[in-house]
């Protein structure tokens, strides 16, 4: 959860600004079993949403009233749910809510967070001081209470959850790309590219971003892990996805509710979270074993 | 240390003043007159006037928030918009089934993760550490509220050993309180428990290669000796503040698991809010709940620099 993203080392000695260093990385990271375990599980869920319409047997909302509650067989792979619609083909679309939500609220904390952070360690001073603050006001609340927060003034939706995501990753990408960038600006070669004449905007992005990617790369493997774990926890609220939408964690609760003499319809989605998250989580542990020299044991 | 206390303790008070600001602007945001919502569908407008100015609804925004602000700090929450019921009352009476669970999840958090850990890096790099490992992986993986409708289906369905839900006041049945109390607090445990079992681990590894362990080892001291005085007394100063961290997770983590377990505590009763647009009662308990985050965060970084000397020096 939200601690492994916090208590993740931020790993300074993995900035390599030799694009020598930087290309040697890919061959390296594909001989760690962590990163293609991982990356494995991720692919398979990717193709998963991208393929969902092809590789499902039936639409995830036709409802076979004929056929409630109907354990897996030939026709559903997965068994049907209380309304007779295919759970096989609820979990594949699930996917592509998942990924999409966890990709939508990890770009916009990435943008607001990653602007924010260079912004702080490139002006310091007072707007270090005004960034950093609100940043530690959101850390301040726990992330779900946060979201739920976020979600009652802004209503239940998937849409809002987005948006309640996004503010909860906001201050980690802060911190993470002002801890990088601080230690970037003392390079000689931000110097050199001030004493050559170029603009903030340019000195940020073409120079500090870059050579901070390796951990924020580590932290968005990671925080869309969460995301996809936040997104299924307030769906199984309630909060997130409104019916008939197959987000896995309104499946879950709904199928919890039918355990006794239905339990695929809860373990399906149940299982798609866990492996979800488990993928992620995988790769995230892999890549900070690559590009973090310290961890490698 | 009290300076540093002192120094912490200042520290928090402008970010609480920003969060309570937050906190009560974005409640007036939320869609939905809670007129609306306590009078019905259709209420007089002078039944709406009247119940806005008994809440203090017709007063100007910033004087609301002095207002909420004064009678918090005199221990006066407020009264829920929808029961009419004070929220002090309902929240001290619900605060005992989150604090129990919490306790208990963390109790079996740190009970179980710590030795796990400890083994996995005697036995670095081999099946055993490989293992726990891997185990520790999925259960960092295993959301709650999945792991919770798995356990209770397994144990309050199938077999029937515990309650699948509910709560029992432990003054009224103490072991009917536990076992309606533990798969609650296994579920939430879990993840923290894999979390802390990794960081035991790694810590662990960190200070077995140490000069002093090989000299403890020269020595002659035997194997658990070693383990006990030298490595396992330095190797926990992280852990515990992995601990302590997980203790605000574990209490964030309670908003899911007293929902799959139908336990009457401090998060239904804002989920409940949210579901009735009750703002007074939900803008306190965030305030509260962040609040109490935010102290257990500093007990555990006191903690942290109780234990180790080098950063009470600086």
């Amino acid at each position: 959860m939200s601690q492994t993203l916090a208590a993740s080392p931020l790993s300074v000695d993995a900035l390599m600004p030799d694009s020598r260093a930087r290309r040697r990385r890919l061959p390296r990271a594909l001989q760690n079993k962590m990163v293609v375990a991982g990356g494995l599980i991720v692919l398979l869920l990717v193709l998963a949403a991208i393929f969902a319409p092809v590789l499902a047997p039936h639409s995830p909302y036709e409802q076979f009233t004929t056929d409630q509650l109907v354990a897996p067989n030939a026709t559903y792979p997965l068994g049907t749910d209380e309304l007779g619609r295919d759970v096989f083909s609820r979990v594949l679309f699930g996917a592509r809510i998942s990924i999409q939500v966890a990709a939508i609220s990890v770009s916009l904390s990435l943008i607001i967070g990653g602007v924010l952070g260079l912004l702080a360690a490139y002006k310091g001073g007072g707007w270090d001081m005004a960034i950093m603050r609100f940043a530690d006001i959101i850390f301040a609340f726990p992330s779900i209470l946060l979201a739920i927060a976020v979600l009652a003034v802004l209503g239940p939706s998937l849409a809002n959850v987005m948006i309640a995501i996004g503010i909860i990753f906001i201050p980690i990408f802060v911190r993470v790309t002002r801890a990088a960038g601080l230690v970037i600006m003392q390079e000689q070669y931000i110097e050199a590219s001030k004493s050559s004449g170029a603009g903030t905007a340019r000195i940020m992005f073409r120079h500090v971003l870059p050579n901070a990617m390796a951990p924020l790369l580590i932290q968005i493997t990671l925080a869309i892990s969460y995301a996809i774990l936040i997104e299924a926890s307030l769906s199984f609220l309630g909060l997130g996805a409104q019916p008939p939408e197959p987000s896995w964690g309104s499946m879950l609760s709904t199928g919890r509710g039918f355990m006794m003499f239905a339990p695929w319809t809860a373990f399906a989605p149940g299982m798609a979270i866990f492996l979800a998250v488990l993928g992620f989580n995988i790769l995230g542990d892999g890549m900070r074993d690559v590009l973090d020299p310290r961890m490698r044991r | 240390m009290l300076r540093y206390i002192r120094t912490r303790l200042l520290a928090m008070v402008p970010v609480l003043i920003g969060m309570s600001i937050l906190v009560f602007v974005v409640m007036r945001l939320i869609p939905g007159d809670a007129a609306v919502v306590f009078l019905g569908t259709k209420p007089t407008p002078e039944a709406v006037a009247a119940f806005r100015e008994k809440v203090g609804l017709d007063q100007p925004m910033y004087i609301q928030y002095f207002d909420w602000i004064g009678r918090l700090a005199r221990g006066d929450l407020g009264i829920s918009v929808t029961t009419g019921t004070d929220i002090r009352t309902e929240l001290l009476s619900r605060l005992p089934v989150t604090a129990e669970l919490t306790f208990l999840a963390m109790v079996f958090a740190v009970v179980i993760s710590v030795p796990l850990g400890v083994i996995a890096a005697l036995n670095h790099n081999r099946a055993l550490d490989l293992g726990l490992t891997s185990l520790g992986m999925i259960g960092l993986s295993l959301p709650n509220f999945w792991l919770g409708t798995l356990l209770a289906f397994f144990f309050a369905i199938k077999v029937q050993w515990f309650p699948p839900g509910g709560f029992i006041p432990f003054t009224e049945d103490p072991v009917g309180n536990l076992k309606s109390m533990a798969l609650p607090a296994l579920s939430l445990g879990l993840v923290s428990a894999s979390i802390i079992m990794r960081m035991t681990r790694s810590s662990m590894l960190e200070v077995i290669r140490q000069d002093y362990v090989r000299t403890a080892r020269a020595k002659g001291l035997s194997g658990s000796a070693v383990t006990r005085a030298h490595m396992l007394k330095n190797a926990l100063i992280p852990v515990i503040t992995v601990a302590g961290m997980e203790v605000g997770y574990i209490f964030g983590g309670a908003f899911l698991i007293e929902a799959v377990f139908y336990l009457p505590g401090i998060a239904t009763y804002a989920l409940l809010a949210v579901n009735q647009r009750d703002y007074p009662v939900l803008q306190t308990v965030v305030l509260l709940v962040t609040f109490v985050f935010m102290l257990i965060n500093l007990i555990v970084d006191v903690l942290y620099t109780y234990l180790d000397p080098r950063l009470r020096m600086s």
